[in-house]
């Protein structure tokens, strides 16, 4: 973590641009939330919003009796809310009360037919049941109808990659990346389940788009740096596909930029290296596989 | 006092216009706007009660999806566009997410059964616009009965003889400077730009907020904001909006889709995915200048 911690403005900044980013740390989250919430008269109405945050991420890290107390303070507030009613459903969650919390979710549906965050809890207590193609038939249903969700396009390439069902999970993430074409995130997963396809030629384009997106981005350059060192391997079938020397010149360059990147680091950290660092770098410089 | 001081009038106005008609003017304005603001919020259900009929979300979410394949084809692999874009194209001519329609409307004759949940949607639409239009109406009709030919205010700034006819409705004369305002004009202009006052008083995204009702009144201005918004070197079908106030036996929305749908399979047939400049092709040696330099630079 940080060794300085933040301003107040700036961690009710931070906060703010993760309720509206997927890519979340819970430990970040509560770090801030406590932070702000010690002077929470300066919040305003934003308390609330800071308060709802706060209990996830607690719920995320299994800390589920102080979650339980920002609801109750919710509650206290918006006495009857289906909003907190949706937080101390996902209470039974973290419990493992799942038909409780399905029950719950149900009730609230009927209040709330068009409310998707509900529709989405109760995917993820069949995904929690383990119910796995239960959960992705729901999902599959609730993008036939809303197909404009990115992050549940994200949800059920999951699904499938966890039940090995690889095709069905790239052609999910293609419909994220149509949503999302400059997320480099998304690219970098594409890239992942190209790989464990078999198409490493695809799988190399998509770790250098990522790449292209944000030059600095480490999983990319892992990507590019192995599918680059196996494409060169299998050398090119036809005559007018690149030659070999050219992946060996990408492969190469991305290494050394990966080792900039640990020699930076390692200057910030003012320390040693790790051994997972280290074995990195054999790695990467070819001294090892 | 000089009435005339050789090259034009000098005109003084009474101080009890400034305090029985400009500044109850202005406290009209601002009352109203918060009235109309908290009215809105009392009337507003809570997020995600509105009846919502799925099926007309899923039409409407299927043209986008397929208008967005379009839009971002090339961040794709062309299989994967070519299997997406026969997909649509035998979808949409199956009819595969059209909203099952009645015999009555397939016929083309008679009235259209009434669409429950459009005209819920509708009747919300209006509800909203009467919230909107009636303070203003009623304003204006206010000032034109009490306050109408005389000057109210003179702008502190030269304007040239165009803005007469807008700044002086009512009291056109054809010496009078530009620069002195009648009142129902000021009442127009300060319509106008009422939104920053509501802004720092009610907060941002407050319904005092007249812009839309701005798009409301132009169709044009509307269309306009929402080409500008998406990209506008793709040709999208016209999607019938919901949420306007439609009358009531109206199946006119349906056979919109329809016709939306049959343009955006032409669309696709349209869209020739070798033509597509997919990011994909030379990506490899892209990337290795890009890093090279990088790499370079430290």
């Amino acid at each position: 973590m940080t060794a300085v911690a933040p301003s107040f403005d700036d961690a009710v900044q931070e906060l703010r641009n993760q309720r509206s980013s997927m890519d979340v740390n819970p430990y970040r989250t509560v770090e801030l939330a406590r932070l702000v919430l010690k002077r929470g008269g300066r919040l305003g109405d934003e308390v609330w919003a800071v308060l709802e945050q706060s209990a996830m991420a607690l719920l995320d890290l299994g800390m589920i009796e102080e979650a339980q107390k920002d609801i109750d303070v919710l509650d206290r507030k918006f006495a009857g809310s289906t909003r907190v009613q949706k937080l101390t459903a996902m209470v039974h969650e973290a419990k493992g009360e799942f038909d409780h919390a399905m029950a719950l979710y149900n009730q609230l549906l009927e209040q709330r037919p068009a409310d998707t965050t509900l529709m989405k809890r109760k995917i993820a207590v069949l995904k929690s049941q383990r119910r796995t193609q239960d959960a992705i038939a729901a999902l599959n249903l609730l993008l036939d109808t809303l197909p404009s969700d990115a992050e549940a396009w994200l949800e059920l390439a999951d699904l499938y990659a966890g039940a090995h069902m690889l095709q069905p999970a790239a052609h999910a993430v293609e419909e994220a990346l149509l949503l999302l074409p400059t997320n480099h995130f998304v690219h970098a997963t594409y890239a992942d389940l190209l790989y464990a396809l078999g198409r490493r030629d695809l799988a190399l384009k998509a770790y250098c788009r990522a790449v292209e997106l944000v030059p600095g981005y480490v999983a990319g350059l892992y990507g590019v740096v192995k599918c680059a060192r196996e494409v060169a391997k299998d050398a090119p079938a036809t005559p007018d596909a690149p030659p070999r020397e050219s992946y060996e010149k990408l492969a190469k360059v991305a290494e050394k930029a990966l080792l900039q990147a640990y020699d930076q680091r390692a200057v910030v950290a003012g320390r040693e290296d790790s051994a997972a660092v280290r074995a990195a770098r054999a790695w990467l410089t070819g001294s090892e596989m | 006092m000089a009435f005339y001081d050789g090259s034009k009038a000098v005109i003084v106005l009474d101080p009890a216009i400034r305090n029985w008609v400009l500044l109850p003017l202005m406290a009209i304005m601002l009352l109203v706007g918060l009235v109309r603001h908290y009215v809105t919020l009392l009337l507003a259900s809570p997020p995600g009660t509105a009846k919502v009929d799925f099926r007309d979300t899923r039409q409407t979410q299927a043209l986008m999806r397929s208008v967005n394949l379009r839009r971002h084809a090339r961040h794709l692999p062309p299989d994967a566009v070519r299997a997406r874009r026969s997909y649509f194209m035998d979808a949409f001519k199956a009819g595969k997410y059209l909203k099952a329609t009645p015999k009555a409307v397939a016929n083309d004759d008679g009235p259209a059964p009434p669409d429950m949940a459009g005209m819920e949607m509708a009747m919300d639409g209006m509800k909203k616009n009467m919230a909107m239009m009636v303070p203003q109406a009623l304003i204006m009709s206010f000032l034109s009965a009490f306050f109408s030919g005389f000057l109210l205010i003179q702008l502190p700034f030269p304007l040239t003889v165009r803005f007469k006819s807008m700044l002086q409705s009512g009291i056109l004369t054809p010496d009078l400077d530009a620069t002195w305002v009648s009142s129902l004009s000021m009442y127009f202009i300060s319509f106008l730009g009422m939104n920053p006052v509501f802004g720092l008083i009610l907060g941002q995204g407050n319904a005092a907020d007249n812009s839309r009702d701005m798009a409301a009144m132009n169709p044009l201005a509307a269309s306009a904001s929402a080409s500008a918004t998406g990209a506008t070197d793709i040709p999208m079908p016209e999607i019938p909006q919901q949420g306007m106030p439609m009358l009531p036996g109206m199946g006119g929305a349906d056979k919109g889709l329809e016709k939306a749908f049959t343009s955006e399979t032409e669309y696709l047939q349209l869209l020739d995915v070798d033509q597509v400049p997919w990011i994909g092709e030379g990506i490899e040696d892209r990337i290795t200048a890009l890093l090279t330099a990088r790499v370079q630079r430290r």
